[in-house]
């Protein structure tokens, strides 16, 4: 198992989890508006299956809120 | 950008006089937020009352229970605008250029409204790392919309990285103090007369866009000022006629000012004249 912060709360996931299966387990609608970065680093939507997760990485998962 | 536009109510408003930014046709010089409404009903009410054809919105961590922003997103796209995503609360350029590059995914846009804050008490833009960014984001094909602070030789750097649009600060934001300098932002205008210039950030009341109108810039960006206005509605539409009279005045050619009076009513055959 590996720990991970998914917007800044801690998580434990499968060893080897992917992004695109992290945010089925975690309950993200998938389809929707999301963005996601690792450590700060931006990973693009056809990269979800393919960017596994590691221990302590820090995730952000982002959607479109109102802005000025 | 804009191949897939979102067809709204805000398409229909033509006026005579259309504009360019980014070489994207504009009706409106209003660049209008999408922040701080009482509801969303009101925002799109007021939104629609401004004019407007660009809209300001960002990015946020939500829950999984939020289903994607689904319900603002909606909202949003009822209104048919062109969308100009923010950076907001980004403190540095790495943060700045990992929340440009999510955007455009999302908002499938190149424009970035890009923010660095270089001091929390005053939201003042940090001037080294919004020009970092700014070239970095400017070679990953982005089409930059920078707040700037009005110094001139920062906007001119802004200019020389390739921004066609420039987005110094009037005060800081959500103030509603007005343009501040406005000798800054006069001579940011003529210095740079090639550059789409717009006031962005510490507008309070439509005078002070009608202001930064006549001085020439090419529009203004506010939120606040309408969104906390005890009626926003109808002040986003007090604001669209400001701007519209602004840029009228600044389009017609303003007389310069005098020290001394000077009689508009002619003086020849002025009744009474040496009788005493």
């Amino acid at each position: 198992m590996i720990q991970v912060s998914i917007n800044n709360s801690l998580e434990t996931l499968d060893k080897n989890c992917t992004v695109f299966k992290a945010l089925e387990v975690l309950g993200y609608e998938k389809t929707g508006m999301l963005g996601v970065a690792i450590n700060q680093t931006f990973v693009p939507k056809d990269q979800w299956r393919d960017t596994v997760l590691n221990d302590q990485d820090k995730v952000d998962i982002l959607n479109p809120v109102s802005g000025g | 950008m804009e191949d897939d536009k979102v067809v709204g109510i805000n398409q229909t408003t033509n006026k005579a006089n259309t504009w360019s930014a980014y070489g994207v046709e504009l009706n409106s010089r209003f660049f209008i937020g999408s922040a701080l409404y009482p509801s969303p009903d009101i925002m799109q009410q007021a939104i629609t009352a401004s004019g407007a054809d660009v809209i300001t919105l960002s990015l946020r961590r939500q829950s999984p229970e939020n289903k994607g922003g689904e319900q603002f997103w909606d909202f949003i796209k009822s209104l048919g605008c062109h969308l100009l995503p923010n950076t907001a609360g980004c403190h540095s350029p790495q943060e700045a250029i990992t929340i440009a590059q999510m955007s455009r995914e999302i908002f499938k846009t190149d424009w970035i409204k890009l923010e660095v804050i270089g001091d929390e008490y005053n939201l003042q833009p940090d001037p080294f790392g919004l020009l970092q960014a700014t070239e970095a984001l400017i070679k990953d094909g982005f089409k930059v919309f920078p707040y700037s602070t009005d110094d001139l030789v920062l906007c001119q750097r802004l200019q020389d990285l390739g921004c066609e649009v420039i987005m110094p600060w009037g005060s800081p934001i959500g103030t509603g103090k007005g343009l501040m300098n406005p000798y800054s932002l006069q001579v940011i205008r003529e210095r740079l007369p090639d550059a789409t210039l717009l006031v962005d950030a510490g507008i309070g009341k439509p005078s002070d866009a009608c202001q930064a109108m006549e001085l020439g810039f090419d529009a203004v960006l506010l939120n606040t000022a309408v969104a906390e206005a005890v009626d926003p509605v109808k002040m986003a539409d007090a604001f669209a006629k400001s701007i519209e009279a602004g840029r009228g005045a600044f389009e017609s050619g303003i007389m310069p000012a005098r020290e001394s009076a000077k009689a508009s009513t002619p003086t020849l055959g002025t009744p009474f004249w040496h009788q005493n």
